[in-house]
């Protein structure tokens, strides 16, 4: 069992292998974003937003792709909508917004026969199903992200250090935080298939951990979290098939190991 | 007589949900003055700078003949990230080609000349607090608003400020409305005081307030005079008053 000879060999398994790259890196990209924002449940919080609106899509039985991007489009519009409402912190308005969302997903799908195999799949991904298109759409928003954060990264940046002052100093905060929120929804349902629903908050989560203490720039923190990510990503993609574990898990798991040896080294 | 005025507000209110904030302030600031706010904790001071910059909602008419530069509470800014000092100070003139020249000449009128690749989280208080100066100049002001900016800074660190303020007031003609916890600081410095407890109490020349308002204002303890020099300092007011 050679790895190398297989991605030549296995269109499935190049496919997963560039679809972990590509998720690394628009996953990778916000994390600092989201670490140093301390919107940490993001993640999580999407992830459950996902799982109503596959839950509604399979019901309703119409695209499950397009059921999870309306739920998160939804759930990221009313995470921005409540904290203006009620002036209180993003990680606030997900601590409220996702047992609303999963509570949705998990009654809807009680009333589905096809609950079982639908959930674990979206629970854990299912990297060893991509296919072209998820390469295509990855790699489109993993394009978009790199243009909107590459364009507004000084705003960006003012936004998460002083709210307040790059409001007074004409930066339209809302605009960054809605378009980060949509950002982040667009990535996290375009990592579905590698992350899986649980796991997902992890990729979000550890690498800005790692970059938050290294880094003397948001830039330089956004390129840490993506190297670091790409990194582990790719050792655990390695693992998981040598010793054939569930591929999203796995690399989970070697992500944390990684920020754990970084931290204690 | 409207172009002498600074800062005109008018029956300015403010209240969250069904609690009241600030009721019925009305003041003008005159240009080139140096105005202190005094008050206790939660007497609205911050809330009332707010106002004056359109950063909150209010009901009233706040009229400002001028530029404005802010220097906040040094607890705004999240200091666990990394932003250095020329990135911290140009947000005002970010989309200008010439920034850093700019900067570097606003650091050092601050004193900070050399600090530009310095990250934030790494400054001082006071050192913070300049940059936040810095930062309010650059955009070259007509009026400066600061809301206790001594907070978090050493006795030093205090005095220096306080010198750079005065030395802009001299020099540059800047109206300065300041907001602090530090009386005998504002009555050392301040041409006018403003003491403010949800209403405004007073707004007079320093050597004209009434010791009683500020007892009102803060209650009958005078546990706000800290040495015996500000207590000498506030009660000198009153005596001049019985002479006027």
């Amino acid at each position: 069992m050679n790895i190398i000879h297989d991605l030549f060999s296995f269109d499935f398994l190049r496919y997963s292998l560039i679809a972990t790259i590509l998720a690394s890196i628009s996953t990778g990209m916000v994390s600092p974003i989201i670490v140093y924002r301390g919107m940490e449940f993001i993640g999580d919080g999407l992830a459950h937003a996902i799982f109503a609106g596959v839950a509604v899509a399979v019901i309703a039985n119409f695209n499950i792709l397009l059921g999870a991007l309306s739920a998160t489009v939804i759930f990221a519009y009313l995470i921005h909508k409540i904290k203006d409402l009620e002036s209180i912190r993003e990680s606030t308005a997900i601590g409220i917004l996702l047992p609303v969302f999963m509570s949705i997903g998990v009654i809807v799908f009680s009333k589905s026969p096809r609950y079982t195999t639908d959930v674990t799949s979206y629970l854990f991904g299912n990297i060893l199903m991509v296919v072209k298109d998820d390469i295509y759409f990855l790699s489109a928003i993993a394009l978009l992200g790199a243009i909107i954060i590459s364009s507004k990264l000084y705003e960006i940046a003012y936004w998460i250090s002083d709210e307040e002052m790059a409001r007074f100093y004409g930066i339209n905060t809302e605009r960054i935080r809605l378009t980060l929120l949509f950002l982040i929804s667009f990535i996290v349902v375009s990592a579905l298939k590698i992350a899986g629903v649980i796991v997902m908050g992890a990729f979000l989560v550890i690498p800005g951990v790692f970059a938050k203490t290294r880094s003397l720039s948001l830039k330089g923190a956004i390129y840490r979290a993506i190297g670091f990510n790409i990194l582990s990503s790719l050792i655990g993609f390695t693992l998981s098939y040598y010793f054939d574990l569930p591929p999203g898990p796995t690399l989970v798991l070697f992500s944390f190991l990684l920020l754990l040896a970084s931290t204690l080294l | 007589m409207r172009d002498k005025i600074a800062i005109e507000v008018r029956d300015l209110s403010v209240s969250v949900g069904e609690t009241g904030i600030l009721k019925n302030i009305s003041f003008e600031i005159p240009k080139g003055s140096f105005t202190g706010i005094i008050g206790p904790n939660g007497a609205g001071k911050s809330t009332l700078i707010k106002a004056i910059l359109g950063l909150i909602e209010y009901r009233g008419t706040v009229r400002v003949n001028g530029r404005i530069g802010y220097v906040p509470q040094l607890s705004s800014f999240n200091r666990e990230f990394p932003i250095n000092v020329y990135d911290f100070v140009r947000l005002p003139i970010r989309k200008e080609k010439n920034w850093k020249e700019k900067v570097d000449i606003a650091l050092e009128k601050v004193g900070l000349k050399g600090f530009g690749n310095r990250l934030m989280g790494t400054l001082s208080g006071g050192e913070f607090q300049r940059a936040s100066l810095a930062r309010a100049l650059i955009s070259r002001p007509d009026i400066l608003i600061l809301d206790e900016p001594e907070a978090g800074i050493d006795e030093m660190g205090k005095a220096r400020f306080y010198d750079l303020l005065n030395e802009l007031k001299e020099e540059e003609g800047i109206t300065i409305l300041m907001a602090s916890h530090d009386i005998g600081l504002i009555f050392d410095k301040c041409d006018n005081v403003m003491c403010l407890n949800k209403t405004l109490h007073c707004h007079s020349p320093i050597h004209s307030v009434d010791i009683e308002d500020i007892k009102r204002l803060f209650g009958d303890f005078d546990i706000w005079i800290r040495s015996r020099e500000h207590y000498e300092i506030l009660h000198r007011p009153k005596e001049r008053n019985g002479k006027v």
